[in-house]
């Protein structure tokens, strides 16, 4: 398969504009500027091209809900803002290629007739800030970025953001908070950020992998997008395996390459003789898929369809030989650390849980503490105010069935049964 | 308009109202932290939990929270479900792992919002063993106690505080159960309306540090509805005593004046009935004795007095009160005025006689354009929080001031002028307004027209540095503009005193005593002879009087002065009437009695009056306290607006063409710098003054030609009527050629707004 967002990646450093250019970038711009808007928003409605930040949402309808007509000015955020545990993709397109970052932004601004671009960026990938706003200098300089690009009289200005670094800033509303100033707290919906979102203004988030497919599929078409997707999935995935295997990493293989093939093929499988117990299919936000699920194709459909999610891809693996419960514990102080502060059931129910939890683990918990748990898990989730608490419960909830067993046998032995086993 | 249903009961509501707040129009509380009436919804506390029905057959019922839900017609919510109930019961459950089971020993047990909520929708026990987190706590300053171990992070502290009255050093700090409400270090509260947080939040993190140092526990609190003394908004308040002694007050709502919140001033400055040095003993002749041999004492010398007498009541006491002194000079054959300051007066029956259309609190908080005339801040606290709001909603504020004000960091436009520019900007602006042809500059140009086409504009005033002139342009130009338009007046009751008055009366009292007509004089709770307006002519005649009776409830320099002096009670001591800045007339209750017990003015000066044989003064009195209401306004009421009549009086009155004496001019024009907790009772509450700003007297820096001295440099300060020393200070926000003064010192100068000082370093 031809590396299409990795293009570029097998060099040691990320190619400067000339480079770029000599490998054809900022050609799609040049395609896009010539061309209607809607056009090519009907050329991404026929891949299907859905958001790669998580929640899966199709890019041309997300185009479609603010519409043509909406008022100016109008904003376009990339969300770079990658915090989820066990992800790390998007940190390579950042890293490694920042022009054609560039040029995502610029072709989907032309398309959406944008007025102000930002880049959304996590606080840790300061050095990937830096690198893309060198680039966006050179970018100005070169007459592609700024007033009037490459003489078509289209403008958009770009500002590279470099968050304060949250979580939670990941989530599009607290974004648009962070951005303006505020404290990075998740704001109600409806106004959706396309009715009003920065500043007032019609806005719409996109993570960076999905829009880096944009000026491809510009130059080169719906068809030859959907015709690198294996077993259902169209175009290609950043795919990474982290965790319990012998060789973590990521790699752009065809978008429906099964699990099995990344775990075992890509990453090695597991270490040390041991079997996979589960692997989380994408992020730490996502429930527990088992052994019997290797071969679901790794798309979001399929994913979906076993009861987890495909979020953003990002496969962790889980080890027999290591307790799930330090597992779930490792990953739950993630979420309760993560936690705004904002609403009770997240701000005050992930710590309750995270004291059960840390209470089996020591060897004191108590007969119905499994049951307790699960209960706060069924309460916390549908009563907080954004998708974080239901993210953060998620993986709890799924590895507490999953796992009852063993959650059980800490209970009744008053110690990990894991500990000395090996 | 539509209907939608709880539980099967039919609720109205408005478009755009929420089911929380539809549901508690109709009745129905359900249970909320975060929510509050004039802070809106913000979905965080998630306890107003309810179960939307589906609007769909076969879709599954959802959680939502009643503060961000909208009402819609037909739509059917349910408060009673079984996961409706589980849900809020968990957000009980979930803010309680972390609170202090310290009830026992907590300022709020009794009035705690949370203990409420717990103890109505459980769970009664905690299943959570873990630790609890624990914070540092901040001194907040003298008013406001932090105890952040209660928090249950409602975010109601913060959404008062910054959101509501754009305060800044009071903010969210930390996130995840961690999130901490506090300023960036130790310190003073700076918004005058700090107190609030007391209430506003819905537990013990904040509570009444005055009140914590002499506590009582609430439910055994002695309490009246009352109306607060300290300025003329008339807030609606309710003191709570205990064993004779008052310990705190608190808000309570009319939505004709405060619908939710007090002042600072307002919730400490009652301090002054509790203060060490307030005169509890009647004295005369420099003996103290029993309240009734002194009332003896003192009628038998008054018997003598009959057309030699003068009577001086004030601002700051009833209706009763003073109606009963005003009785007994006509019975006496004596002036009667109010007011210390016949310029003062004049600037009091001027505003009054324009403020009949006034606006409200709420209203001016509707206001979409307004112009504000003097520090609203030092004058009537409560006008500056109404015009926040209206600045929150993104209208325009224009502000005309000579020394530094709190509003300035919130208009659009600040207009910093001498008293005397002040006086011409008003007459250009009346001007402006009345013809589109008259001349004006661009900047008064532009506030003309945002005036005039404005929907809702509002104008307000202080009556106090405006003067009688200023009044009057300001009153002119709301109506040429079609402004609604009201004064902060300098007093509880200075518009019903300003009923009492005939024109003139305060120059006619002055002028009996520095005749020598008149050798007696009764003083009612003024300080003539101390920092009352008008203060430097008072003490000059001072040597003239052979007999002065002072009634008072505090320590003031007039007090010290007295030949005879009966101790009155505080106004949380007794019941009375005030009619506050719109011509609203509110009875206040007694809240307790104190041992041993004071008399009121009214019950006193009647007494007097029987004692030298004048039987009429109780009847007297009466028609003249309620002269202009349909009935007495009782206390608890939202209060009873004066009659149309009234106006017809003040409006004769301020057009009895008061001509003030000329001006003394000079280069430098005295300006009053007053703060939020600037007000004679208020004086005497010791946690609040210590806020006070350092005296000294301020001005721009680089006015002259030569550097300016250091600041602290001493200077001497000459005025028509005295001198004072005061150090120097710059302040950025002073006008060009202005002064500005306590109100101390410029009653030591004998100038009012505008008049010339001379000063210099003192060698």
């Amino acid at each position: 398969m031809e590396p299409v967002l990795s293009r570029n990646f097998h060099l040691s450093q990320p190619p400067g504009l000339a480079d770029y250019r000599a490998g054809g970038g900022y050609e799609a711009l040049k395609v896009a500027l010539g061309q209607d808007p809607e056009a090519m928003i009907e050329m991404v409605d026929k891949t299907g091209l859905r958001g790669y930040g998580g929640a899966g949402f199709p890019l041309a309808r997300k185009w479609r809900a603010r519409g043509s007509d909406a008022p100016h000015p109008r904003y376009l955020v990339m969300n770079v803002d990658e915090t989820e545990p066990g992800s790390f993709k998007d940190r390579q397109l950042l890293y490694r290629d920042p022009h054609q970052v560039i040029e995502a932004v610029l072709v989907t601004g032309f398309i959406e007739q944008a007025d102000h671009a930002y880049v959304f960026i996590r606080g840790e990938y300061a050095e990937g800030a830096r690198r893309l706003e060198q680039a966006v200098a050179e970018a100005r300089e070169a007459g592609l970025v700024g007033r009037n690009i490459l003489g078509s009289g289209f403008d958009l200005d770009l500002d590279v953001h470099l968050s304060a670094g949250r979580y939670i800033c990941g989530e599009e509303t607290a974004l648009l908070n962070a951005l303006e100033g505020r404290r990075g707290n998740p704001r109600s919906k409806p106004p959706m950020p396309f009715e009003k979102g920065l500043w007032g203004a019609p806005t719409l988030v996109h993570n960076i992998e999905t829009l880096c497919h944009v000026p491809h599929i510009v130059s080169r078409g719906p068809d030859w997008f959907n015709g690198q997707g294996v077993n259902g999935g169209h175009g290609t995935k950043l795919y990474s395996v982290c965790g319990e295997v012998k060789r973590p990493g990521f790699w752009e293989l065809p978008m429906g390459t099964t699990a099995r093939e990344l775990i075992y093929e890509h990453a090695g499988g597991p270490p040390n003789g041991q079997a996979l117990a589960a692997f989380l299919p994408g992020g730490a936000s996502t429930a527990f898929l088992l052994p019997e699920h290797l071969d679901t194709p790794m798309h979001f459909d399929a994913v979906a369809a076993t009861g987890s999610r495909f979020g953003t891809c990002g496969i962790i693996a889980l080890g027999s030989g290591t307790c799930p419960l330090d597992f779930l514990i490792g990953i739950h102080k993630f979420f309760v650390r993560e936690s705004c502060g904002f609403c009770t059931p997240c701000r005050d129910g992930l710590p309750y849980l995270h004291s059960l939890l840390e209470r089996v683990e020591a060897g004191q918990g108590r007969p119905g503490d499994l049951d307790l748990m699960l209960e706060l898990c069924a309460k916390i989730a549908p009563n907080s105010f954004c998708p974080f608490a239901p993210g953060a419960i998620t993986p709890l909830e799924s590895g507490l069935k999953v796992f009852a067993d063993v959650i059980q046998a800490h209970i009744e032995r008053g110690a990990c049964p894991y500990r000395g086993a090996h | 308009m539509g209907t939608f249903y709880v539980d099967d009961r039919a609720i109205p509501f408005s478009e755009g109202d929420n089911v929380i707040e539809a549901a508690r129009a109709a009745g129905i509380d359900i249970p909320h932290f975060c929510y509050h009436p004039a802070l809106g919804s913000v979905g965080a506390c998630r306890l107003c939990m309810v179960e939307l029905q589906p609007a769909r057959e076969g879709d599954r019922p959802r959680s939502m929270a009643a503060c961000m839900l909208k009402a819609q017609d037909g739509m059917r919510v349910s408060l009673s479900a079984d996961k409706a109930v589980a849900a809020r019961q968990s957000v009980i459950e979930l803010v309680m792992t972390n609170h202090p089971h310290d009830c026992p020993v907590c300022d709020e047990a009794g009035e705690c919002h949370l203990q409420n909520m717990t103890v109505e929708v459980g769970p009664g026990y905690r299943r959570y063993q873990g630790s609890k987190r624990t914070f540092l706590n901040q001194d907040l300053g003298p008013l406001v106690w932090h105890n952040m171990d209660r928090c249950i992070t409602c975010y109601r502290c913060v959404r008062f505080y910054q959101d509501y009255a754009l305060g800044t050093d009071l903010g969210t700090l930390g996130s995840r159960n961690r999130v901490y409400f506090g300023r960036a270090s130790d310190g003073a509260l700076e918004s005058p309306f700090a107190g609030n947080l007391v209430e506003v939040c819905p537990t013990g993190v904040f509570t009444d540090k005055v009140f914590r140092r002499h506590y009582g526990r609430v439910w055994d609190l002695q309490t009246a509805p009352s109306v607060c003394p300290h300025c003329s908004v008339g807030c609606n308040t309710l003191p709570g005593a205990r064993n004779g002694t008052l310990r705190r007050v608190t808000q309570r709502s009319n939505h004709r004046v405060n619908e939710w919140f007090i002042c600072d001033r307002g919730r400490y400055g009652h301090r002054y009935s509790e203060s060490p040095e307030r005169p509890l003993k009647a004295g005369i002749d420099g003996r103290e004795g029993e309240l009734a041999d002194i009332m003896g004492a003192t009628a038998d010398r008054l018997a003598d007095a009959q057309g030699v007498i003068a009577g001086l009541g004030s601002v700051r006491e009833d209706m009763e009160g003073n109606a009963a002194l005003r009785s007994l000079m006509a019975a006496m054959g004596g002036w009667y005025s109010a007011h210390a300051s016949p310029d003062l007066e004049a600037a009091i029956s001027e505003a009054a006689a324009a403020s009949e259309q006034s606006p409200t609190l709420n209203e001016i908080a509707a206001a979409d354009a307004l112009l504000v005339v003097g520090d609203l801040t030092g004058h009537a606290p409560m006008m500056d929080l109404a015009v926040r709001q209206a600045v929150r909603a993104g209208h325009p504020l224009i502000l005309l001031h000579s020394v530094p004000v709190p509003l300035a960091a919130h208009a659009t436009q600040t207009l910093t002028l001498s008293p005397v520019e002040v006086s011409s900007a008003l007459s250009t602006l009346r001007k402006r307004a009345e013809s589109p042809d008259a001349r004006a500059n661009a900047s008064l140009k532009a506030v003309a027209e945002l005036l005039t086409q404005a929907q809702r504009p509002v104008v307000l005033g202080v009556a106090e540095t405006l003067g009688a002139a200023g009044c009057r342009s300001l009153a002119q130009l709301a109506k040429a503009s079609g402004a609604r338009c009201a004064f902060a007046l300098p007093g509880a009751n200075a518009f019903g005193t300003a009923l009492l008055s005939r024109p003139g009366d305060s120059e006619r009292v002055l002028r009996s005593v520095e005749s020598g007509e008149v050798d007696t004089l009764i003083v009612l709770g003024s300080d003539p002879f101390g920092s009352d307006p008008g203060a430097a002519r008072w003490r000059a005649v001072r040597p003239k009087l052979k007999f002065l009776v002072v009634l008072d409830c505090i320590a003031t320099e007039t007090v010290r002065e007295a030949d005879a002096f009966i101790p009155l009670a505080a106004l949380t001591e007794r019941a009375g009437t005030f009619v506050n800045y719109g011509g609203l007339a509110q009875g206040f209750g007694k809240a307790f009695a104190r041992e041993p017990a004071l008399p009121d003015p009214y019950t006193t000066i009647s007494d007097l009056g029987h004692m030298v044989g004048l039987s009429r003064i109780v009847r007297n009195a009466e028609v003249l306290a309620y002269k202009y209401l349909d009935r007495p306004p009782v206390p608890g009421r939202t209060g009873i607006k004066v009659e149309s009549s009234a106006y017809t009086h003040l409006r004769a009155s301020a057009e009895a063409d008061y001509k003030p004496g000329a001006a003394p001019t000079g280069h430098w024009q005295a300006a009053l710098m007053t703060w939020y907790g600037d007000d004679p009772l208020a004086a005497f509450a010791p946690e609040l003054s210590s806020l006070a700003p350092a005296l000294a007297a301020f001005i721009a820096p680089g006015q002259g030609t030569d550097t300016d001295p250091p600041a602290g440099t001493p200077v001497r300060l000459r005025g028509p009527l005295g001198e004072i020393d005061l150090p120097l200070a710059y302040d950025r926000a002073c006008a060009k050629d202005t002064l500005g003064l306590n109100r101390a010192a410029i009653a030591a100068l004998g100038v009012t707004e505008g008049e010339g000082v001379e000063w210099e370093p003192l060698p």
